[in-house]
């Protein structure tokens, strides 16, 4: 009964593969992948470098801009060509985030110290999208354009060397769904009938809210302290609204609660992939 | 100098003709749109308190988060381009954005009276958009997609700040810096002659905004001016990528402050209708 199921599951889809083909339009799929560079950036703590030269210091800041977007990506599409110009598609792909560094030295003659703060995210993409493409011959343009409904995770790393002491933190981001914009212009090569190869520029925009931060590591020169630390101090749930009353403030064992945080996403990158077009000419 | 000009127009409507018999064409259009807020990030919180005097002595606040982006509001412009064929353009518009107000409000209610703080953030930028135009058909009605850049002129944002139910006022004006980002729009157009078309369209567009400097314009309390009372350093503010701070010497007040660059969002999602006029057939 299983093998009869399965069976018919195979030949309705191929049913309606060849009689979409046969009017012309089509299914298509196809995989990419490539790299995203940091777009729509949001600030990062300023680079700070202290130095001293007798009783005297400067600071020089340098200002730090990221986008948890940039890094490699890759993913599989699938769609339908409504006629030879339009169609829809839904992407799915994952983003591997690279890493965001600020850092604040101080060259004390007495006590010197670094701390250094990384960002990092990764996520997960459902682009339902529109395509539109032109061009008569094996080399086709196209455009797409779709939202981006994002499932996303952060992480953010502060590692504080002071003297002899080395303290490190990590935070994780989590929770809350993201939305954006996305759009690719692109070249395609069709090397037979039904098989192309693409090249794209690709911008992904959307920012990210989270709905939790967890402290997961707290350790102080190698020993752990996130044991001894009550529940408000190691997680915090991000909130649109809430209420407080400092006659009544939220008990030590509960997560803090604090107003919603923006990490933005956006990227702006060249895309390889093959396609595949399962319909006719 | 009349011989030039009527050269120079000559010159022009000969280009003009030349491209029609090459079945090309030059199109010029004005537009008109609203965009609300995509991209957005954290503005603050808007804060209510509730004081209860005793004996029932209570203190409750309710957090609202705000997010927003500088870029949601009405925008109008012009736009002109050359089809290189009947599925290629290429087009440069110009349009000015005049954002919506945004307001961040804090307020203090006791029995019988209450202390309303306000932060109202009001935008405004010319955006150049060079950009690459797709088309379909030669039919009455034709679909399109639009993908280019935006090169943010002169923004602008007014911060005013009223505090004490209006007791001081304070307006900062944020200015400075290029913004530059992308854009975006899927839309149809509908010909009423061979020249004439109205179209419509879905438009993204993705930026933000570092500006270079801000300066307090208005200061005053109990409606009596103080501005001339700040020293420079309290009315400027030098945005910079990179600044050294002597942190042995005497801060100087007769010039402006620095600090590290901030980012504002200037990114929206709309709807853009207009007018196109083509020259070629």
């Amino acid at each position: 009964m299983r093998n009869g199921n399965r069976k018919c599951f195979v030949l309705g889809i191929t049913t309606f593969i060849i009689s979409a083909s046969c009017l012309g339009q089509g299914i298509y799929a196809g995989i990419n992948g490539g790299y995203g560079f940091p777009s729509g950036r949001m600030i990062l703590p300023s680079d700070q470098k202290t130095t001293y030269s007798g009783s005297s210091s400067s600071t020089l800041y340098t200002s730090n801009k990221y986008s948890l977007g940039k890094g490699i990506d890759f993913g599989a599409y699938g769609g339908y060509m409504f006629n030879k110009h339009w169609g829809a598609e839904l992407e799915i792909g994952y983003l591997i985030g690279g890493t965001s560094t600020s850092t604040n030295e101080d060259d004390s003659p007495t006590i010197p110290s670094t701390t250094t703060e990384t960002r990092k995210g990764n996520i997960l993409r459902f682009t339902p999208a529109l395509r539109y493409q032109i061009g008569e011959n094996k080399l086709k343009t196209y455009i797409t354009a779709g939202i981006i409904i994002g499932m996303a995770s952060g992480t953010d790393e502060i590692k504080d060397i002071s003297g002899p002491n080395t303290g490190d933190n990590i935070w994780t981001y989590s929770g809350g769904p993201t939305i954006g914009f996305h759009g690719a212009i692109g070249l395609m090569y069709f090397l037979s009938n039904k098989l192309g190869i693409s090249a794209e520029l690709t911008g992904n925009y959307q920012n990210w809210s989270p709905d939790k931060e967890v402290l997961t590591t707290s350790t102080l020169n190698g020993v752990d302290n996130l044991s001894k630390m009550p529940l408000s101090q190691k997680e915090t749930d991000y909130q649109a609204s809430y209420t407080k009353d400092p006659f009544n403030p939220t008990p030590a064992t509960s997560p803090s609660i604090s107003d919603r945080i923006y990490l933005p996403f956006s990227s702006l990158g060249l895309n390889i992939g093959v396609h595949i077009f399962f319909g006719g000419k | 100098m009349k011989i030039f000009k009527i050269n120079l127009i000559l010159l022009i409507l000969m280009g003009v003709f030349s491209f029609q018999s090459f079945g090309q064409g030059i199109y010029v259009g004005i537009d008109g749109g609203i965009g609300f807020a995509a991209c957005k990030d954290e503005l603050g919180t808007d804060m209510k308190t509730n004081i209860t005097p005793p004996p029932s002595n209570s203190m409750a606040t309710l957090y609202t988060s705000r997010n927003y982006s500088l870029g949601q509001g009405f925008s109008f412009g012009i736009h002109g381009g050359f089809m290189l064929n009947k599925y290629f353009g290429i087009q440069l518009g110009a349009d000015y954005l005049m954002g919506a107000a945004t307001t961040l409000t804090n307020e203090t209610d006791t029995p019988g009276s209450a202390v309303i703080q306000t932060t109202t953030l009001k935008s405004s930028m010319i955006r150049l958009i060079p950009a690459i135009l797709i088309q379909n058909g030669d039919a009455k009605f034709r679909t399109y997609a639009v993908v280019g850049l935006i090169v943010g002129l002169a923004p602008k944002v007014t911060d005013d700040q009223d505090s004490a139910s209006g007791a001081s006022h304070t307006t900062a004006v944020l200015s400075g810096g290029l913004s530059w980002g992308f854009h975006g729009a899927v839309g149809v157009k509908y010909f009423f002659t061979n020249k004439l078309d109205i179209f419509g369209e879905l438009t993204g567009n993705y930026l933000n905004w570092s500006p270079g400097k801000s300066v307090i314009t208005a200061s005053t309390y109990n409606g009596k001016d103080n501005l001339s009372t700040l020293s420079t350093s309290q009315k400027e503010i030098d945005f910079q990528s990179s600044y050294t701070v002597n942190n042995s010497a005497t801060p100087t007040t007769g010039s402006p402050s620095q600090t590290s660059q901030i980012v504002l969002p200037f990114s929206s999602f709309g709807f853009t209708i207009g007018v196109q006029y083509l020259f070629g057939k």
